[in-house]
């Protein structure tokens, strides 16, 4: 019942409503309940995706935003009728970092990332304060200015900032700094692994006296296992998911976290990125820029998100607005809601959805009423019969708008309505009905539980699981001995139970099983148990491996785990990964003094990245052991090609071990392994149209370049056309050669492109002359090397080293001059930048090669990116002075920069030429085809440790059938660069995607650039033959693309200078019989040489890109 | 022989999903944010009188319990007893529940649980150094689980708000695999959780805040606590693509007799029904009509509830005495807890009764402020429950018609 406490009536006024007992009152009003934004106020500035809104007390609404490093503030007055104009406050700071800033709820501050230290500054005119560096303990145990960096900046109030600190090993940690009479951090315990594609904070108002905030941040998350039929046989796989998570900090503390959108099929296409929080008068607000679908055909708009205690969140609505991608911030000022975006801003009248309804949004229509019914059950519904006046037309009624009725029922009292609320309902139906003798209007409303019933239906799994808690004792109530095993599923080895004791059976066999309480995976949580190794019953002569007792989480199957194990022989207990099969040790313990017929106890606890291990002698007390943080985790590509990586950021828990004892009774059910996983980016087609990027240089000391990009829309026939409006180092004769040029892989139309100062460009739409943006965030690899090595100075870009990574990165090479050990050539530092969405908003650069330039890893010296591979990132480098630091370098995402593997190993010196020639590919994208990596290195033929040859008579060609763990150098006949003085590349392309069929071209070239052979291979490596083209005397290959039928091959080169040619001719060359003839594809080309009289050495093509989709 | 395993226990840290958490969650995807829940215990400030506090030294400071430690061995428990006077018409909670405390600024927090009375206890003791669950008999502590203070160093001192969820279960049918499962969260995040096996005899379900007597100096300090009335813990609840929250609050609640509607401010009221104050008395009138009718073609006098591993029965002679043995038996493999099974028999029986003599009355005079499930007295004299409500304009004025079942708890 509605008491009288819940209305605004005296207690004889509510007497007399609850009878009824006087003369009925009515009011009933509809108002307008969605959001109606248009583009509102001029004079609003540019600033992509580094900005955030907020008003303050008085309603003047600001707007931060970074450009060039500077801090710029500014404003809309507050709120009036008339029109608005942004106004520029000032400059607030310089050499900020191109990190998003966060204006505080109220808009008292706002913090941002200058350096490696959080700042913040009072608005509108306070000068820059220092809140939290680099020597703060909870940044300094993140790496934070140590390869580390601060990624993202969250202020819900003046005395709160939270910032993430994303971290070498690729987790990030959210760090909250809290100001009491002075500034200090807590960190959050939270290892979060993977990078954040945004994070925002606001305050509850929960009315509670605890302060208490929200965080959102969007993320990829733990992948989902799947089974997907490949060829004749079902495979488990991993799949990509993303979405946005909350956290709630109350008392200073980190909470566990709460699922706010969750995409299982997740890709660059479904997905939500930049997401901002803003703290409405009784709820919170969350805004995000999305995309829902696939990459064939998706739907991109800004959603928004209600949430009150930052647990439970509502579903999304959407805005289509054209310049949110980066996203926006939503601001209530009055009785008007903003949404602040990148290049612009938007206004809509307030409605009850974000707070109280702009009065030109409520109608009263009670005068109209000739009818009324309403029935309340579980559900409240409502029908109204209004009369028609001809107000129809100009009523809310009749606009395109989601509707709601209010209705209050009561009585006159002392000539005013007594009236209380008894319904607020959704209009399902409005309309005109011809009614005789005149016509009326129906309204037909449900109250809100229609929003749960019908209105809201969700578009994805939404799963709101319980705390998952199990214990087992494995009673055999059977006898039989698998009775006691109802929570555990074998994976290898035999198992059974017996006298309370789950055991493993298999005579000096590994064996593996999972717990089962939880079937699908444990994020976070913990695992322990009682473990004993009895005394062997039969050692055996030679045992194969040693004896073994342990736990497992994070597990995907019997060859994807991590686990702790216990080992006999030496006493010690490890953390250890298992990739593949192939087991790394994380951590050891020291001597646990553990006995064979004695009981332990180990405890594992993991929390994210975040593995705890503990040991306890009756397993109540527990002592902790060591602590190990996992890497981060692959990010997946844009569009999932194959599956996921196995990255243990989730999974089942379980047991492992061996033991030395006779029985070997039951092998147990064999649960499939994953497929490799194959990497790489399907292509596409071949083409008629195509973009090529031409440098030529004067023959002086000190030549100049000139860099030209070209178009064609048809190729094959010409003409081409420059293009190279808007960039004006290419043509102004600076000595900025283009570094690199490629298309986007995921929108064909679109390409970018890296001059040799490092600036970066980016075309929308290079088949239709689109001009060049220029895109900020390259600034940030140079302001990271500059601030890390202050003497150092920023070289530019290495030429031509650039590969788009399957999974929308963007890897290239910068060079510094200046840093220790490297001379003054410099030092090439692989960067990563993520592709968005338009290509203007990469993710600030990562550095890969990052550490301390010591004598370990992929560190120092020239460095060059060979190919991506699948979740693989291939590299060569040589060493200034070691040896060390020549060769083929891998990493795997999840450990780039602080993990590199070499190959050959490093004692292997002699197979690697001073200056390897470099290159790498590969073969295979689906489940089916393995992944063959090859490479080659240019050295010595009969080298030996400690022995370098200077030159050689024959390279190598090298091969790997593991995903690029172990290579094999092949050296079968036939192999094309077996000569004196050769180097080698080689390309792999795929023939027949139906067939399986590749042909690998591998480009051999001389010393003295005499002569370069084309050498093709359709056998799979074990036979080459040299490939006649139209035009000998090659000196360059820049590399080209099949179509899917094997029909048309294209191939971009420069041909050097014969005096009969009387200058420098770049050649297009086409196939299409799989690579045996070539034709010359050029034609008016060489116009654009002709163009640029007086130039005469050092024309090459950076690249040339046909058009992948079109044929 | 071998390598082998045992006692094994796996705790997941993620939040215990109760009914009421259930209906937040799915509500709110839904846009419904605001909600009127029912407490079991609910308590913004302390009254002496519903807590036994004889064994330590309690006092009530601004609403707040305080137990002062005064340096003597063990804990100091303060039980509630509701409005009971003995110990045995002390108040039990039921046998799973989630149950939140909030405490000021104070190192030295014991949330004793499944009290028996007689000194058996388990509890939480949350200090400066540590967060431990305890098995507590005639004062003798024993340490059930750890978490260490390292792994837990920002979450020992108050203010904070603790949640503890405690869960009986049994694996199968044999009692061997019977657990009480216990974990503790200080402000959203876990922070310990515990097992115990229970082979024996069931320990109480009596609640209290207690605190460490050794650490003098250090107080307890509880400000609130409540314990919902939905507070059994769910499995799970999902909304599948294309499904509404509805879809997905009738899979997870399934068949247990819980209301559901939106009041006027668009509040989501939920609610276990049980026995109510007469809202409003009608009585017979020219201006209103009152039929009524008993319809036993769905009535059952004996329900059976095969519920997750066993089953229950409950019979009502009030029922099976005028209108004969009827019996069904209904499956609810979504109930996990005996206790909890029995509850919700008796509560389908219930309904058998509530809808086998139904009521409706219309008039001018009234019924303008009542909500479902409120409770009425027609001019029978007997009293109702509100089905449903009808308001409409008619040629007589406003009218309101009430649809209405018997109100069948005791009276």
């Amino acid at each position: 019942m509605i008491t009288r406490e819940e209305t605004s009536l005296t207690q004889n006024q509510y007497d007399a409503v609850m009878v009824n007992g006087g003369h009925m009152a009515q009011r009933v009003t509809i108002r307008q309940r969605n959001l109606e934004f248009a583009e509102h106020a001029t004079g609003h500035p540019t600033c992509a995706a580094l900005f955030d809104a907020e008003a303050d007390a008085a309603g003047t609404l600001y707007k931060v935003y970074i450009s060039g490093g500077n801090l710029v503030l500014m404003r809309l007055p507050s709120e009036a009728e008339e029109d608005q104009s942004w106004e520029t406050v000032g400059t607030l700071d310089t050499g900020v970092a191109a990190v998003r800033p966060s204006i505080t709820n109220g808009a008292e501050y706002v913090f941002y990332i200058k350096g490696y230290a959080i700042y913040r500054a009072a608005l509108p005119a306070g000068s820059p304060e220092l809140v939290i560096d680099n020597t703060d303990i909870n940044l300094i145990n993140n790496g934070v200015g140590s390869g580390g960096t601060l990624s993202h900046v969250a202020a819900p109030d003046p005395n709160t900032c939270f910032v993430a600190c994303l971290r070498t090993d690729y987790n990030t940690n959210i760090v909250g700094a809290f100001y009491d009479a002075g500034w200090s951090t807590i960190n959050s315990d939270v290892y979060w692994p993977h990078e954040f594609d945004g994070l925002d904070a606001a305050p509850l108002n929960t009315g509670e006296a605890d302060s208490e905030y929200v965080l959102v941040l969007a993320s990829d998350l733990p992948p989902i296992l799947g089974q997907h039929p490949s060829g004749t046989v079902v495979v488990r796989r991993a799949e990509r998911r993303n979405g946005m998570v909350s956290f709630r900090v109350q008392n200073n503390r980190f909470s566990d976290h709460f699922l706010v959108e969750v995409f299982d099929n997740a890709s660059d296409y479904q997905c939500r990125v930049e997401p901002r929080l803003t703290a409405l008068a009784s709820k919170i607000v969350l805004t995000a820029f999305g995309k829902d679908g696939r990459d064939s055909h998706y739907h991109a708009a800004l959603h928004y998100y209600f949430t009150v205690d930052g647990r439970m969140w509502e579903s999304d609505q959407l805005l289509n607005l054209d310049t949110t991608y980066n996203g926006a911030a939503m601001v209530v000022v009055g009785n008007y809601v903003y949404l602040v975006g990148e290049t612009a801003a938007y206004r809509s009248l307030s409605t009850e959805m974000v707070g109280p309804t702009h009065p030109s949004l409520i109608e009263d229509i009670t005068s109209k009423i000739v009818g009324y019914s309403s029935n309340q059950q579980a559900t409240r519904q409502t029908t109204f019969y209004l009369k028609n006046t001809g107000w129809y037309d100009t009523s809310l009624l009749s606009k395109s708008a989601q509707l709601s009725v209010k209705t209050e029922l009561g009585i006159w009292s002392d000539s005013e309505k007594a009236l209380v609320e008894v319904a607020n309902e959704l209009i399902d139906v409005s309309g005109v009905d011809r009614e005789r003798p005149s016509e009326r209007i129906t309204i037909q409303a449900r109250d809100h539980s229609a929003l749960l019933s019908g209105l809201v239906r969700s578009p994805h799994s939404r799963e709101y699981d319980t705390q998952v808690v199990g214990a087992d004792k494995f009673y055999d109530f059977t006898g039989t001995g698998y009775g006691g095993m109802a929570h555990t599923a074998t994976v290898e080895g035999s198992w059974s139970t017996g006298d309370n004791w789950l055991k493993l059976s298999s005579g000096n066999k590994k064996g593996t099983a999972w717990n089962t309480f939880k079937t699908d995976a444990l994020w976070n949580g913990l695992i322990e148990a009682k473990i004993q190794i009895d005394t062997p019953e039969s050692v055996p002569d030679n045992p194969v491996d040693k004896e073994f007792a342990g736990l497992v989480i994070r597990a995907y199957d019997k060859g994807n785990y991590v686990a702790i194990e216990y080992v006999v022989e030496d006493d010690l207990l490890r953390l250890c990964r298992y990739n593949e099969g192939q087991r790394t040790v994380l951590m050891q313990s020291l001597d646990m003094g553990w006995e064979y017929d004695a009981p332990f106890y180990v405890r594992v606890m993991f929390r994210y990245s975040k593995i705890a291990v503990y040991q306890s002698n009756d397993g109540k007390d527990w002592t902790p052991l060591f602590e190990h943080l996992l890497s981060g985790a692959a990010p997946m590509p844009a569009i999932p090609t194959g599956p996921a990586p196995v990255t243990f950021e989730d999974g089942l828990v379980g047991y492992t071990g061996l033991g030395y004892q006779r029985e070997d009774i039951w092998p147990g059910p064999i649960i499939p392994d994953l497929p490799p996983d194959p990497g790489g980016t399907n292509w596409g087609t071949g083409t008629k149209s195509g973009i090529i990027a031409i440098n030529m240089r004067t023959p002086n000391p000190g030549a100049k370049y000139y860099g030209m990009v070209a178009y064609s829309r048809s190729c094959t026939t010409g003409p081409w056309n420059l293009l190279h409006g808007g960039i004006t180092t290419l043509t102004d004769g600076k000595p900025q050669p283009i570094a690199a040029i490629w298309l986007d892989p995921y929108d064909f139309d679109a390409c970018y492109l890296v001059m040799g100062n490092g600036d970066v460009y980016y075309n929308p739409a290079w088949r239709s002359g689109a001009s060049w943006q220029q895109i900020e965030n390259r600034d940030n690899m140079a302001n990271m090397l500059v601030t890390k090595y202050p003497t150092a100075s920023f070289a530019g870009v290495s030429s031509a080293y650039v590969t788009m990574a399957a999974d929308g990165y963007l890897v290239l090479q910068m060079k510094v001059k200046g840093i220790p050990y490297t001379g003054a050539e410099g030092t090439y530092v692989l960067f990563r930048v993520r592709r968005k969405q338009a290509g203007l908003d990469m993710s600030p650069a990562q550095r890969l090669n990052s550490g301390n330039y010591t004598n370990s890893g992929l560190k120092r010296g020239q460095v060059t990116v060979g190919a991506h591979i699948g979740t693989l990132v291939a590299a060569t480098g040589t060493g200034y002075w070691g040896r060390e630091h020549r060769g083929i370098w891998i990493a795997d995402w999840t450990t780039t920069g602080t993990d590199w593997s070499c190959f050959p190993t490093i004692n292997d010196y002699g197979v690697i030429f001073w200056t390897p020639r470099y290159s790498m590919s590969f073969g295979g994208d689906k489940p089916e085809s393995p992944l063959l990596p090859w490479t080659n290195l240019s050295g010595a033929e009969n080298a030996s440790d400690n022995q370098v040859f200077w030159a050689g008579p024959a390279d190598k060609i090298y091969k790997s059938e593991n995903q690029g763990t172990t290579f094999v150098a092949w050296t079968g006949e036939g192999v094309a660069p077996r000569a004196a003085g050769y180097g080698a590349a080689i390309d792999t392309f795929e023939l027949n995607t139906d067939k399986g069929q590749w042909v690998h071209f591998i480009r051999a070239s001389g010393d003295n650039a005499v002569q370069d052979k084309l050498y093709l291979s359709n056998t799979g490596g074990s036979s080459w033959r040299s490939i006649m083209l139209p035009t000998r005397n090659w000196v360059g290959w820049t590399g080209g693309f099949p179509s899917r039928d094997g029909q048309f091959y294209i191939a971009a080169s420069r041909w050097a200078y014969p005096a009969s040619e009387a200058g420098f001719k770049t050649l297009l060359l086409f196939s299409r019989d799989g690579g045996e003839s070539w034709n010359d594809w050029t034609h008016n080309l060489w116009v654009l040489k002709q163009q640029i009289t007086g130039l005469q050495a050092g024309m090459g093509v950076v690249r040339f890109y046909p058009h992948p989709t079109e044929r | 022989m071998g390598v082998k395993f045992t006692d094994v226990f796996v705790a997941e840290a993620r939040p215990a999903l109760t009914i009421e958490d259930v209906y937040k969650h799915l509500s709110s995807y839904g846009g419904v944010h605001h909600f009127s829940f029912d407490s079991l215990i609910e308590i913004a400030s302390f009254d002496a009188a519903e807590w036994d506090t004889t064994d330590g030294n309690w006092s009530i400071d601004n609403g707040a319990l305080i137990g002062t430690a005064a340096g003597a061995a063990g804990f100091k428990v303060a039980w509630w007893k509701g409005n009971g006077g003995d110990p045995d018409d002390w108040r039990e909670l039921p046998g799973n529940f989630v149950i939140d405390v909030k405490i000021g600024a104070s190192a030295n927090t014991v949330l004793a649980f499944r009290g028996s009375g007689s000194g058996d206890f388990y509890a939480v003791h949350i200090s400066a150094n540590d967060i431990a669950f305890y098995k507590v008999s005639f004062n003798t502590w024993v340490k059930i689980e750890d978490a260490t203070y390292s792994h837990v160093s920002n979450y020992l001192t108050g203010p904070a708000t603790v949640r503890l969820a405690v869960r009986q279960v049994m694996f199968s049918e044999n009692e061997v695999e019977r657990y009480l499962f216990a974990s503790a969260w200080v402000d959203d995040r876990l922070v310990l959780a515990m097992r115990d096996q229970l082979p024996d005899e069931v320990p109480g379900l009596l609640f209290g805040l207690g605190y460490d007597d050794s650490t003098i100096g250090v107080d307890a300090n509880y400000t609130y606590l409540r314990l919902p009335d939905l507070c059994e813990i769910l499995p799970w609840a999902t909304i599948d693509p294309g499904e509404t929250p509805i879809d997905g609050l009738q899979r997870a609640i399934a068949d247990r007799v819980i209301k559901m509607f939106v009041r006027a401010d668009g509040t989501l009221r939920v609610f276990r029904p049980k026995p109510g104050v007469v809202r409003q008395a009608f009585t017979k009138s020219v201006e209103s009509r009152f039929d009524r009718r008993r319809d036993l073609r769905e009535t059952y006098t004996h329900v059976r509830l095969y519920y997750a591993l066993d089953w229950v029965e409950t019979f009502d002679p009030d029922l099976y005495e005028p209108y004969g043995h009827r019996f069904i038996e209904i499956n609810n493999t979504y109930i996990e807890d005996e206790s909890e099974a029995i509850r919700e028999c008796a509560a389908i029986l219930r309904r058998f009764k509530e809808n086998a003599d139904t009521g409706s009355l219309t008039t001018k005079r009234g019924g303008l402020l009542l909500e479902p499930e409120d409770r009425v007295t027609l001019p029978n004299d007997a009293d109702y429950l509100v089905d449903s409500i009808d308001l409409a304009y008619t040629d007589y004025g406003l009218v309101v018609t009430l649809q209405c079942r018997k109100y069948a708890f005791e009276v």
